[in-house]
């Protein structure tokens, strides 16, 4: 199981790397690997408002329909649309070319209540 | 408890001494592994059921009971909703192979290619003839699927009402009230115009006052009128709804427009047309087709073209994720087993009839439609209440005859007598108090058809 | 090749005698009601014939071999059924006729309703629906019904976690919110969850009984009790029925609710995924919320009663897949008393006896006997590099279609885990058979897992890409020539 050591981790395996305000989100390689081959990325809209533990996205597989909760809360600014019309990324590269959207903050210091890496790397242990 | 083992069942061929070899080495008898039933209101003395017939037994019991039935018809006046049509004699054949039909739902592909195959052609003809994008392999029969059409448009749209042509068959509109009225969506209807056809004022006036899910509109309707189906779409779409074309004669599909062409975002309805006997009422053959958009939405199972670990074509179901077998209260129906033997025997029908001879079908039954309302109209005890509406292979006569004259002047005619309608149902005829809704199809053979006119004259 | 890229212009399987002018009637349709020719394919009746009995020869059914497939109830489908059903006087005969022309077919489903009553213990039933899953939603939109007529806070409805899928999916269609009620480690319903979920919230509770695992919940009175006093209603879902004709009836276990699957206890042929048939049957008090019309029989004949004041209205068009009762009323026929009986005594002991066979290579998750399927655990062999999905693909290589895999779910089951079920069908030297095979398989495991992750070898097609087919969506004619 692959970790990026400066993302900050849910509890339901997504992640989230902040820079400038604004955090890359995405799903973890613990997630994708759980998942499966993932064969489709619903629609993430521009300029929608989320929060943290709330339905994002959902993700498909073949054996499998997946719920993806944003690990923090604010406005997407950005969505990788690249992912929805090829949703192996996620399974190739989570923490990169499958990131999913960028979500500018409204409440930065949410950051602080998801997991380290080394903590998430203990709690995902096999 | 009793012990059962009399090797006398031709359908069990466990013999005592198997049997009891077999609890030997569970290492308990059939007591001891039932043991968790006491105390549970077992059965006492047996089921107070009759005694097993042999097979000639319940071939002359059978026989008895179908002999209650009246004289078998060669072609039907009756429609509405379901139809009588010729199924040439491959369709049956092909369709009883024990390879289609003793298989499960084909969940383990290699194993299952010819249901597959058979179920990804279904759907390729089903695309063709609704022209739209999807079409999955099959629902129960027109009425819920239409229902299920409607439910799919509330998923997307989220609006808590739909709007009904009011022309759409009345026990299709009573399923469709059935699934949606725990979920406290609004079914409100459309009125029909003078024509027999959805009045584009009460249309417009309706989508005007308030916003739905979905507009509902059955084609030809439920009065045998062909609806101008892009128009309405138009009027549809302005509003920002979803268009649902129904229609219960599949054989209209060979001749007229749906889909895409006229903006509709599901076309759904009864495949019976296409190869099935009506046998009083099911199995039929639901068929449901939508745009690509919706591929996340729709109900029922699909089968899609992949490739096995050689890199040959192969065929497995696929958007698997939406069923309730993976998404459980979440899943975008609850249907598992569906009709599809059924879709595979339209799939036989429309392979046997091909593209000319579909056709031509749909046409001969149009024409015969159109030589018996002309010969019943000259008899000057029929004439059409709506008078300008195209019309398909049914259409409502308003009559002097009263229903129980007309089944009397029938009763020695091979045919299935026409639908007497309930007052009120179409617009009143001066002199003509009945109202029948009449059909035709490729059976009704000119000498029956002349049969007909003569003993309604 | 798909029948489309058979086609040659100008090839026909048709033969009919038109005696109408086809052109006018093209001219006559409306312009905006006019389509082109749709684009079918074009064989002769011989291609036609060729083209699909080699697809029925690609399908494995229960005439090819042993399908213990779990919950499924494959068991063997009796000949004469088919001649039944396909009988014209049955066939031929249009749903609006009138009642009195189609009297032999009405007393047929009549019959049918009597013993499927005797059978269930309930009393009164509806034919109209037409699979488990229909049935279901067809129980449950009753129990809705009723429910808003006399105590409309009842919104929930207990499932527990060994249920089908289907149940939370119907019950979500009904209108119900669905809450989960867990499993003790005897493998049926916790009572202490099922004292604290059931309040005054709950509509009621689903039940498949014996349920997923094979096992019949010992506790069906009490729970029955426990639900009834606290106002709920029970509903059972007869997907497993097969272990228990003549042994138990659901009403009189308190069930008020019942759907039957005609496909699979009542030997009605699956078709590869339908039709079946699912009548569903109520206790008196719900007669009234039946889906109309219902046969029954008034003044010495049988008419379609619609007069049911609180009906939950329709589920189909018309009333029933007829056929397909009638099918399941000739086994009834012929089976008779003793002969229901000894197929579920047979089912059961078939169970247990593969059970027994394969426990020292596949565990059961309970050390209890089972009635009518066994669960049975594949989780050690991952330290070989196999799963159960490589156990089950080998097994065809034996001949056999895998039994069902990967469920159910719940603890204290890992994922790998099949659901056998032999049903009365076969006989002892098919299940030794297929015992052999699976226990040959569980030494391959060790010695050529090879062997298994590369199967099936002797299929039409080896193993089958289902993550190609979901990320290159064919799935028409239309779509492989825009590919």
């Amino acid at each position: 199981m692959k970790i990026q050591e400066d993302a900050r981790y849910a509890k339901s395996d997504e992640w989230a790397r902040a820079e400038g305000g604004v955090a890359t989100v995405g799903v973890s390689d613990y997630a994708q690997q759980k998942l499966g081959d993932v064969v489709f990325v619903g629609e993430i809209s521009v300029g929608a408002t989320v929060k943290a533990g709330e339905i994002l996205t959902s993700v498909e597989s073949v054996k499998a329909a997946s719920d993806i909760y944003s690990p923090v809360s604010g406005k997407v600014v950005a969505v990788n649309h690249e992912v929805i019309a090829k949703p192996e990324l996620i399974n190739a590269d989570p923490y990169g070319a499958g990131w999913l959207a960028k979500i500018e903050l409204s409440a930065p210091e949410e950051l602080n209540t998801l997991m380290s890496a080394p903590d998430y790397a203990e709690y995902r242990k096999e | 408890m009793q012990s059962i083992a009399k090797n006398r069942f031709s359908f069990i061929p466990a013999t005592a001494e198997d049997q009891q070899a077999m609890l030997e080495k569970i290492g308990l008898d059939f007591d001891e592994i039932v043991g968790c039933l006491a105390g549970n209101a077992c059965v006492e003395g047996g089921l107070r059921l009759p005694d097993g017939l042999t097979e000639d037994q319940i071939l002359e019991k059978w026989d008895a009971l179908m002999s209650r039935n009246s004289a078998a018809k060669k072609a039907s006046l009756l429609g509405a909703g379901a139809y009588m049509h010729f199924i040439p004699a491959v369709v049956p054949h092909l369709a009883s192979l024990p390879g289609f039909v003793t298989a499960y739902t084909p969940y383990q592909p290699e194993i299952s290619q010819g249901t597959l195959q058979g179920l990804f052609e279904f759907q390729s003809f089903i695309v063709e003839l609704t022209d739209m994008e999807l079409a999955n392999c099959s629902m129960y029969d027109g009425a819920s699927s239409t229902a299920e059409a409607l439910l799919m448009a509330h998923r997307v749209k989220q609006v808590d009402r739909v709007f009904v042509a009011a022309s759409v068959n009345p026990s299709y509109l009573a399923t469709v009230q059935t699934y949606l009225r725990p979920h406290g969506i609004v079914l409100e209807t459309i009125e029909r115009d003078e024509n027999g056809q959805v009045s584009m004022k009460d249309l417009e006036s309706k989508l005007s006052a308030s916003a739905c899910s979905a507009v509902l509109v059955q084609s030809p309707n439920y009065f045998g009128v062909i609806e101008n189906l892009g128009a309405i779409g138009s009027v549809v779409h302005a509003h920002g709804a979803l268009f649902v074309e129904s229609f219960t004669e599949a054989m209209a599909l060979g001749l007229l427009k749906y889909g895409l062409g006229t903006g509709a975002d599901i076309v759904t309805g009864e495949g019976q047309s296409l190869g099935l006997p009506m046998s009083f009422g099911g199995p039929h053959l639901g068929i449901f087709a939508t745009r690509k958009e919706f591929s996340r939405q729709f109900p029922g199972r699909i089968v899609g073209e992949s490739i096995d670990t050689q890199g040959r074509t192969a065929f497995v179901m696929t958007l698997r994720a939406r069923e309730q077998d993976i998404r459980r209260e979440k899943a975008t129906s609850n249907i598992c087993s569906n009709h599809a033997l059924n879709a595979m025997t339209a799939a036989i029908y429309l392979g046997s009839v091909g593209p000319s001879g579909l056709r031509a079908l749909a046409c001969e039954s149009a024409a015969k439609l159109d030589k018996l309302v002309h010969g019943l109209e000259a008899t000057g005890r029929f004439v059409r209440v709506f008078k300008e509406a195209p019309v398909f292979d049914e259409v409502v006569l308003a009559s002097s005859i009263s229903p129980e004259d007309l089944r009397s002047r029938l009763a020695g005619i091979p045919v299935f007598p026409p639908l007497a309608l309930p007052g009120g149902s179409t617009p009143e005829v001066a002199g003509m108090p009945y109202a029948y809704l009449m059909c035709a199809t490729e059976l009704l053979k000119d000498s029956l058809l002349e049969q007909v006119v003569r003993a309604l004259s | 090749m798909t029948l489309y890229e058979k086609s040659v212009a100008g090839r026909s399987a048709f033969s009919f005698g038109f005696e109408e002018d086809l052109a006018g009637v093209e001219e006559r349709v409306p312009e905006y009601a006019q389509a082109p020719m749709k684009q079918l394919p074009q064989v002769s009746e011989l291609d036609l014939v060729r083209h699909f009995t080699s697809l029925a020869s690609k399908n494995y059914g229960v005439d090819t071999g042993f399908y213990p497939l779990g919950s499924c109830t494959m068991k063997y489908n009796p000949k004469i059924n088919e001649r039944m059903a396909a009988d014209p006087r049955l066939t031929g005969r249009h749903p609006l006729d009138s009642a009195a022309d189609n009297q032999g077919i009405l007393q047929m489903e009549f019959e049918l309703k009597e013993s499927l009553q005797e059978i269930t213990g309930m009393d009164d039933f509806t034919l109209q629906p037409a699979c488990g899953a229909h049935g279901e939603l067809t129980g449950m939109l009753i129990i809705h019904a009723y429910m808003q007529d006399h105590d409309p806070k009842r919104t929930k409805v207990l499932i527990p976690d060994s249920a089908h899928g289907t149940n939370p999916a119907s019950a979500t269609m009904a209108g119900f919110q669905t809450v989960t009620i867990p499993s003790n480690e005897r493998g049926s319903v916790d009572m202490d969850a099922l004292d604290k979920l059931m309040d005054d919230t709950v509509a009621g509770i689903m039940l498949t009984n014996p349920n997923t695992v094979g096992l019949f919940e010992e506790n069906s009175t009490q729970i029955a009790e426990l639900v009834h006093a606290r106002g709920g209603l029970l509903y059972y879902d007869g997907a497993n029925l097969n272990a228990l004709m003549g042994l138990v009836r659901p009403g009189d276990l308190g069930f008020d609710v019942v759907h039957l699957n005609l496909h699979k206890t009542f030997s009605t042929p699956h078709g590869g995924g339908g039709p079946g048939a699912a009548p569903v049957g109520v206790k008196k008090f719900l007669a009234d919320y039946l889906p109309t019309p219902v046969v029954v029989y008034r003044d010495g004949a049988y008419v379609l009663d619609s007069d049911r004041p609180h009906t939950i209205g329709r589920m189909s068009a018309f009333y029933g897949n007829t056929a397909v009762l009638a099918r399941a009323y000739v086994y009834i026929q012929m089976m008779g008393r003793d002969g229901l009986l000894a197929a579920s005594h047979a089912a059961v002991i078939n169970a247990n006896y593969v059970k027994a066979l394969l426990s020292p290579y596949y565990p059961p998750a309970y050390d209890r006997p089972v009635m009518h399927e066994t669960v049975l655990s594949a989780k050690g062999y991952d330290k070989y590099g196999v799963t159960l999905l490589d156990i089950a693909k080998r097994l065809m290589d034996y001949g056999f279609h895998p039994p069902t895999i990967y469920f159910p779910h719940f603890p204290p089951y890992a994922e790998e885990v099949m659901m056998v079920e032999p049903t009365e069908s076969e006989s002892k030297e098919t299940m030794d058979a297929f015992c052999d095979a699976l226990i040959k398989i569980s030494r391959e495991a060790k010695e050529n897992p090879e062997l298994l992750l590369s199967a099936p070898h002797n299929t039409v097609v080896t193993r089958v890409n289902e993550t190609y087919a979901a990320r290159h969506l064919v799935t028409s004619h239309r779509d492989k020539q825009g590919t």
